[in-house]
């Protein structure tokens, strides 16, 4: 699957990444941490203003939904202590989805995944980096990471899953931090994929480190 | 030696500290958690410097929002007056901080300093704590001089990267000297990412602005040439 | 249409005084607007335009409604321009500021008012079915110029867009999936471009001793085309024309400000010319080279209904 990735893109805010998968296309700007209005004020924590745009037309229940499963993934990762009183406002902007409207598993997963490098790119302190990953799994027990818009079409497929780790300790996925899961599977299938998507998630992290460095290299070009 | 960390990556601590009995600081980019791990929370360079008898262990990171801390010296942008003294912006879309009128030097009940709406300072971050508002002072404390701090007229202002300003306020730049070469100009620079420059007349302004911005990705050996060729354009 | 960041006292003094020396931060001239840069996505109907750092990407969608009853040959248009804090944090999520409102109008007027799409082309069963044609409008990165660059990136993005082909049979309609059959375009009747101009009274009093050494003084009144965002929160005014190829002013908006003489709109409205003819030739250039790099083997050709005459 071609992965295009970029930090640093848009001018006004204070970090931005793109996150482009197949054809998931996804950018994401993150601002703050900014003085806070009054009602939306928590006295001890930053408090994270979260906004998933659709590409076409107004936003629904389907982005309600990701925006939701989104927001527990970042507010589990960011250091919101260290901000009290603050604002982070993080937008989501899907560019292409690449799948149907009844699905939304690889617009879920390019979204944690695009968050991270925008929350990376604006210095916002953070516990672990998250990679997130999409697997489908079809009526013959397959494992499809990453599916495209044809493969989550076959009737053959049986449900469709989101899953994202914490990665620590140098490119190891330790720490699951979202399953997400619709459609009919077993058990077992369900812990496979669990282990699958931690191999796959790792894959996803040395993305994101390769990005990272090169935003960090571009930043400090004059050290030595 | 500093290498690339990311968020939550393992800190080899006997790869960084010479002295590994020493007792470690944790500076910006650094986190302790409850169960006392340690480990990075910004993705940058992780660099450590003596401090006294301490090791200091931080992460050089790059960002566009100035959180204040003390002893920073600042550009702002005074936007309101009240009656102890102005509100100042130090960073657009941050709460403002705190610029008592008395924080100047010879400023009395009498002597009050006048500052409009709009007006660039350069001052001294007093006081930065997480639950209050922060506070800045154009005077050093040591002297009660104004140390160089003080309303900047004129001129321009512009913003850059923080780590590019931290990069062009404590280790100068050979951007600068180049710079010098070309043109006369006047500078401060703000570790909020803010620099200010005057020169006689609007063209060096210009080409000196577009400089310093375009030279902020450029390898070291460029930079000559760059600075040559804006200069010539203008 | 300018956000309200607090900018110095030193920046505005200084960005006028480089006005009376007729000189823009940016090394541009006064009348020279930014390069349009124009790029198509993957699916029909995407288009980016990024217009100096200011960046907007418009999707096109389509779908089978039922028309009003007082226009049951007509199809509908709907654009839907809503700016989140991702242009900037100045801009509030989910809520319309006056300026966005007067923007959306302005934008509504010069494409959807100027006739641009042909609706009753949209018509597939007369008071039955017609198509909804939905332009989503978003906003990237702000750096002034928005109307101007959203008008680009609608226009294009609706010429590049393409409704399935549809086959009528009495009262049956079937739609034909992209594989079977060529997907139809939009009949687009004109392309209208905006040009955004912003007035600046540029006051002389304000340092007489510098300006009178001066080389070359200007009119007091200064005319920028396609403001950046530091200079829109200094301008004093701006107006916005619509005009098409053909010499057409579509849409025309000067709500309140400076002043302006007569004769500077008249050069005004050249300017807009000129911009539209330059950038209806840029959208034609890159829809041929998008339709290239699709029409791979030649497909058009074997699909083609047409006889060489």
């Amino acid at each position: 699957m071609s992965l295009n990735t970029e930090t640093s893109l848009l001018s006004q805010v204070d970090g931005s990444a793109s996150w482009k998968c197949g054809h998931t296309s996804i950018i994401c700007s993150v601002s703050g941490p900014m003085e806070s209005k009054r009602r939306n004020e928590l006295p001890t924590l930053a408090t994270l203003e979260l906004v998933v745009r659709p590409a076409i037309s107004l936003s629904s229940t389907r982005e309600a939904l990701i925006k939701d499963r989104l927001y527990s993934v970042l507010s589990a990762v960011i250091l919101r202590q260290l901000h009290p009183r603050s604002l982070i406002q993080i937008v989501l902007q899907i560019l292409e989805p690449g799948e149907d409207l009844q699905f939304n598993i690889l617009e879920l997963a390019t979204c944690i995944n695009a968050a991270t490098l925008a929350l990376i790119d604006a210095g916002i302190p953070l516990r672990a980096t998250v990679a997130a990953t999409a697997v489908a799994i079809t009526q013959s027990g397959e494992y499809i990471v990453d599916p495209t818009r044809e493969q989550l079409n076959e009737p053959e497929t049986e449900s469709t899953h989101v899953f994202a780790y914490m990665i620590r300790s140098d490119n190891k996925a330790t720490d699951l931090i979202l399953v997400e899961s619709l459609g009919s599977f077993t058990q077992e299938q369900l812990l496979s994929g669990i282990q699958m998507a931690a191999e796959h998630c790792e894959k996803v992290s040395l993305d994101i480190r390769a990005t990272v460095s090169n935003k960090v290299k571009r930043d400090f070009i004059w050290t030595e | 030696m500093s290498h690339i960390v990311l968020p939550g990556d393992t800190v080899d601590r006997a790869n960084l500290v010479e002295n590994d009995s020493a007792p470690v600081i944790l500076g910006p980019g650094m986190y302790q958690d409850l169960s006392n791990n340690q480990y990075p929370i910004n993705a940058g360079l992780i660099n450590t410097t003596k401090k006294r008898s301490n090791q200091l262990i931080y992460v050089d990171y790059n960002s566009k929002r100035y959180l204040p801390a003390v002893n920073d010296h600042v550009i702002g942008i005074v936007q309101g007056k009240h009656s102890e003294g102005f509100r100042v912006s130090l960073c657009e879309g941050s709460a403002p901080v705190q610029l008592g009128e008395f924080a100047f030097p010879n400023a009395s009940k009498k002597n009050r300093p006048n500052l409009p709406n709009g007006a660039l300072v350069y001052a001294r971050v007093s006081a930065a704590e997480r639950n209050i508002e922060s506070e800045i002072e154009c005077i050093d404390p040591t002297t009660g001089k104004d140390g160089g701090f003080g309303e900047l007229k004129g001129g321009f202002v512009f913003d850059i990267s923080l780590a590019y300003a931290r990069k062009l306020l404590f280790k100068g730049g050979i951007i600068l000297e180049f710079i010098g070469e070309c043109a006369p100009f006047e500078i401060a620079i703000g570790v909020n990412g803010k620099i200010w420059i005057d020169a006689p007349d609007v063209r060096t302004i210009i080409a000196v602005k577009d400089c310093i911005q375009g030279s902020e990705h450029m390898a070291p050996e460029m930079v000559r040439a760059f600075v040559g060729e804006t200069f010539k354009s203008k | 249409m300018a956000v309200g960041k607090s900018i110095s006292l030193n920046e505005s003094q200084f960005i006028l005084r480089a006005l009376r020396e007729s000189k823009r931060l940016d090394g541009r001239s006064f009348s020279e607007p930014r390069e349009v840069d124009l790029s198509f996505g993957d699916e029909f109907g995407h288009a980016q335009v990024k217009l100096g750092q200011t960046w907007v990407v418009a999707k096109i969608s389509a779908e089978v409604v039922k028309p009003r009853e007082d226009r049951p040959f007509e199809g509908g248009f709907t654009i839907n321009t809503d700016i989140s804090s991702m242009a900037s944090p100045l801009f509030e999520n989910n809520r319309q500021s006056d300026d966005e409102v007067i923007m959306s109008r302005m934008i509504e007027k010069a494409i959807r008012r100027s006739n641009s799409l042909d609706l009753e082309s949209l018509c597939i069963v007369a008071g039955k079915k017609v198509w909804n044609i939905r332009a989503d409008v978003h906003v990237l990165n702000y750096d002034g110029g928005l109307v101007d660059a959203i008008c680009i990136a609608v226009i294009a993005g609706l010429l590049h867009f393409r409704k399935p082909d549809v086959s009528v049979d009495g009262e049956e309609v079937s739609f034909h999936s992209f594989e079977d059959r060529n997907p139809v375009p939009l009949s687009i009747l004109h392309m209208p471009i905006c040009s955004t101009f912003s007035f600046f009274q540029v006051d002389q009093s304000e340092d007489a001793n510098d300006s009178n050494n001066l080389p070359e003084r200007l009119d007091p009144q200064v005319v920028l085309v396609d403001a950046n965002a530091q200079e829109l929160i200094l301008s004093g005014g701006d107006m916005t024309i619509t005009v098409n190829k053909n010499r057409d002013v579509c849409q025309m908006l000067k709500s309140g400000g400076l002043r302006v003489e007569a004769y500077t709109i008249l050069n005004c409205v050249n300017i807009a010319y000129e911009f539209a003819v330059k950038t209806t030739k840029l959208i034609n250039d890159k829809l041929k080279e998008d339709h290239a790099k699709r029409n791979v083997g030649n497909i058009d050709q074997l699909l083609s209904a047409e006889n060489d005459r």
